[in-house]
């Protein structure tokens, strides 16, 4: 295991901050607040299950328009958080995006891909909601926090395990010396025991196993089935729209 | 793409990849072509021509097609970025899928938008 928890400079941390203080009013103010839901606003949102070798997701400029695609393989909160990644893209990125059309790669704009996942803990774990919802659920000393700690608090703000653990120690609620002793319970070989812990504490498993969803936005279904009912496409072509994203004419009533 | 473009583009490839001159001329040399980092340099600066077999060589080091250095314009091609990056044979049929059902759904959009306005 990796014995560096990699928490970014507190200076360029309370930077970013802002920018998610920014992006969190502008969308509250239309009443969006789920991160999905942000991301079907302003992009074409995909989300769906593919096997494509450690690929969380990715954003691309294409015929003009924004498309995220985030792959719902990997774990519910997991996927979330690839998802405010994202947004940081859409928000701050549009020249780059415009330009170089997909953001993939890691290496030609490191500095924007760590600012953008300084971005989605800033979103998805604001700091003084985090520190208030630990007093109250929680509120131990930071030697002392439990695996069943860092589950309540996941739960709480829809994120992975791993997130929340590392965001904890980054706002010195846990210590670094207890981050590696409570990393461990997240790996893959102890899942079952994070899933029973999980539902000892109350919650179910979602954010923690993959949602496998197939997912578009909404306008795009009312769409097809606009051109349909107006004779614009056949039953079979709609057929085989709906396939892409696991539906079929008969669960929409046809 | 003009002749003098072709030395930008090496020089772009590389950069996406994090790779210096010398270690590009290092990769070469395993694969049996002699190019000083000074030619290479040369090469991207469009000032020295480059052969074929030699343009063949570092497509193979940055692990793209020959065609990706005579593109005539950019790409709309959202499989065409993954195969730069190196992404799969697997990788890119699944992101030629998506890009598909992308482009099958915007097109029901122009449909649905003529129709009602």
């Amino acid at each position: 295991m990796k014995k560096n928890i990699n928490i970014p400079d507190e200076l360029f941390r309370l930077k970013i901050k802002e920018l998610a203080e920014e992006t969190r009013i502008k969308f509250a103010k239309k009443g969006l607040s789920d991160i999905f839901d942000i991301l079907s606003e302003i992009a074409f949102l995909i989300r769906k299950p593919l096997d494509v070798e450690g690929l969380s997701g990715f954003i691309t400029y294409y015929e003009d328009r924004f498309v995220v695609y985030l792959n719902s393989s990997f774990s519910l909160g997991h996927e979330r958080y690839t998802g405010a990644h994202e947004l940081y893209h859409i928000m701050y990125n549009k020249d780059i995006l415009k330009k170089e059309k997909v953001f993939i790669d890691e290496n030609k704009y490191e500095e924007e891909e760590m600012k953008a996942d300084v971005f989605a803990a800033e979103f998805l774990m604001p700091e003084d909601y985090v520190k208030e919802i630990f007093l109250k659920t929680v509120n131990v000393d930071k030697d002392n926090v439990e695996p069943r700690h860092v589950i309540r608090m996941h739960n709480y703000f829809k994120v992975s395990y791993k997130a929340m653990l590392k965001r904890l120690v980054q706002l010195n609620l846990c210590s670094q010396k207890r981050y590696f002793q409570l990393l461990d319970i997240s790996t893959l070989e102890r899942k079952d025991e994070l899933q029973s812990i999980t539902m000892e504490e109350g919650f179910n498993i979602d954010l923690i196993i993959p949602s496998n969803e197939n997912y578009i936005p909404r306008e795009y279904l009312i769409y097809v089935k606009a051109n349909y009912e107006n004779g614009k496409i056949s039953y079979n072509e709609m057929e085989e729209i709906l396939m892409f994203i696991g539906l079929t004419p008969e669960k929409l009533g046809y | 793409m003009p002749k003098y473009e072709i030395g930008k583009k090496i020089k772009a490839f590389r950069e996406e990849r994090g790779l210096s001159q010398s270690k590009v001329v290092e990769e070469l040399a395993q694969l049996g072509i002699n190019m000083s980092r000074e030619t290479l340099s040369k090469i991207e600066n469009n000032s020295r021509s480059i052969s074929a077999i030699e343009l063949k060589a570092i497509s193979d080091v940055f692990g793209v097609d020959m065609d990706d250095f005579f593109d005539e314009e950019e790409s709309e091609d959202l499989v065409t970025f993954f195969r730069r990056k190196n992404y799969s044979q697997n990788t890119l049929k699944e992101i030629s899928q998506l890009q598909e059902m992308v482009k099958i759904f915007i097109e029901q959009e122009k449909i649905y938008k003529k129709e009602k306005y």
